[in-house]
């Protein structure tokens, strides 16, 4: 630390080294505090198999393959309940789920870790439990887009895992200005 | 062969799987496939490095927004843009042909935004390669979608509120109505992010321990 004076009278000027920590000064040295080290080690890409989720997984490789990530695809299988006296039953075929992931898997190829994983269930609901107990730095998800009466209808998985993540979550569309290559 | 049930997606064919499937096969020999072909835009000579738009109401979560935007800016050399939107006050006023409503601009706020603004991008954008501020009026998301098109963003950063904007609207919140509307990808980060920012936070403190 070092003490210098200004050339106003009375005026000093501190100068802290980088081992010191920082004076509380203006509001917004103090909230915006030095930037932490990039590491992201997992990312979770929800799939559903459609067009949407492909895009989410072009946006996926890049980060994993950049960031030396692992790379996890997760499918929900949504149940439904086709009778109200009935208990809710999964919809697809659990197998089939689990073919498709891998050959997902196999397309990423080695140059990325990839895991697979199927669930049942609410599908933001098991999003987010997945990130939680795996650990998740990162979730990629694509939105279908739809606002007005079809959003209110048919609501948004995203957005439900947007406010209830408890990890960053990129949001990509299928039709959109890109930064990748 | 059964039919895979796919009643519960939408914009998707029913055989839309299988035939992914197939055509996954079939290029799983080519190693030019889109998929494998993607990468971060990294700046270079021959393209702009990516513009990242991040919103600020120098809230605790858009201070972890912009800590994960110069993330970005270390690993991608991206530039970095910070709005402030200031909401317009509205009034009802009445000229004699009815009550209309009246938005003013507060010009000290815009003053004081500007003066923050400029101090967060001393403080924390000084190895940025470029950074510039933008101060807008209206209503906060639109804004933000507007600059976003207007400045041709490639990524927007931005925090969430855990909390809806409000009962009746439960959706109505900043972050999802830029998610609907933005032209490129947002990524939203909450306040209580166990995510790759703590995971930073940590090691960096144990690289200070070892020295």
């Amino acid at each position: 630390m070092k003490i210098k004076p200004t050339n106003n009278r009375g005026g000093v000027v501190l100068e802290l080294g980088p081992k010191e920590g920082q004076i509380p000064g203006a509001l917004d040295e103090v909230l915006f505090s030095p930037i932490p080290v990039f590491h992201l080690k997992k990312i979770l890409v929800p799939v559903d198999f459609s067009e949407c989720s492909d895009k989410a997984l072009e946006y996926a490789l890049p980060f994993a393959k950049q960031f030396g990530a692992e790379l996890t695809l997760l499918h929900v299988l949504q149940p439904c309940t086709p009778v109200p006296e009935m208990c809710p039953m999964p919809v697809g075929s659990l197998s089939q789920s689990k073919a498709d992931l891998e050959a997902l898997r196999e397309l990423v190829g080695d140059s990325v870790t990839c895991k697979t994983l199927v669930r049942s269930g609410n599908p933001h609901a098991q999003i987010v439990g997945a990130a939680k107990e795996l650990d998740i730095d990162l979730i990629i998800l694509s939105t279908h887009g739809h606002t007005g009466l079809a959003r209110a209808i048919l609501g948004s998985t995203t957005e439900q895992v947007v406010r209830h993540a408890s990890c960053p979550v990129l949001v990509v569309r299928r039709k959109e200005h890109e930064f990748i290559g | 062969m059964k039919k895979r049930h796919t009643w519960h997606k939408v914009n998707s064919s029913p055989d839309h799987s299988r035939k992914m499937t197939a055509v996954l096969k079939e290029h799983s020999h080519c190693r030019k496939h889109p998929l494998q072909q993607c990468r971060l835009i990294k700046s270079n000579s021959e393209r702009p490095a990516p513009k990242i738009l991040v919103p600020t109401d120098f809230s605790l979560q858009s201070r972890k927004a912009l800590q994960c935007a110069s993330m970005f800016m270390r690993g991608c050399g991206a530039s970095i843009t910070l709005l402030h939107v200031v909401k317009p006050e509205v009034s009802v006023a009445d000229y004699g042909y009815g009550a209309v409503l009246r938005q003013t601009v507060d010009e000290s706020l815009i003053k004081k935004a500007r003066i923050r603004l400029n101090n967060i991008r001393k403080d924390c954008l000084a190895v940025a390669a470029h950074s510039a501020i933008d101060i807008r009026t209206g209503v906060p998301g639109s804004e933000i979608v507007r600059a976003a098109t207007d400045l041709k963003i490639d990524l927007i950063v931005m925090g969430c509120s855990r909390v809806a904007a409000s009962p009746q609207a439960p959706w109505a919140g900043v972050a999802q109505s830029v998610i609907c509307l933005a032209p490129c990808p947002v990524l939203v980060v909450p306040n209580k992010t166990n995510g790759f920012l703590r995971a930073g936070a940590q090691s960096e403190n144990e690289e200070n321990q070892s020295e």
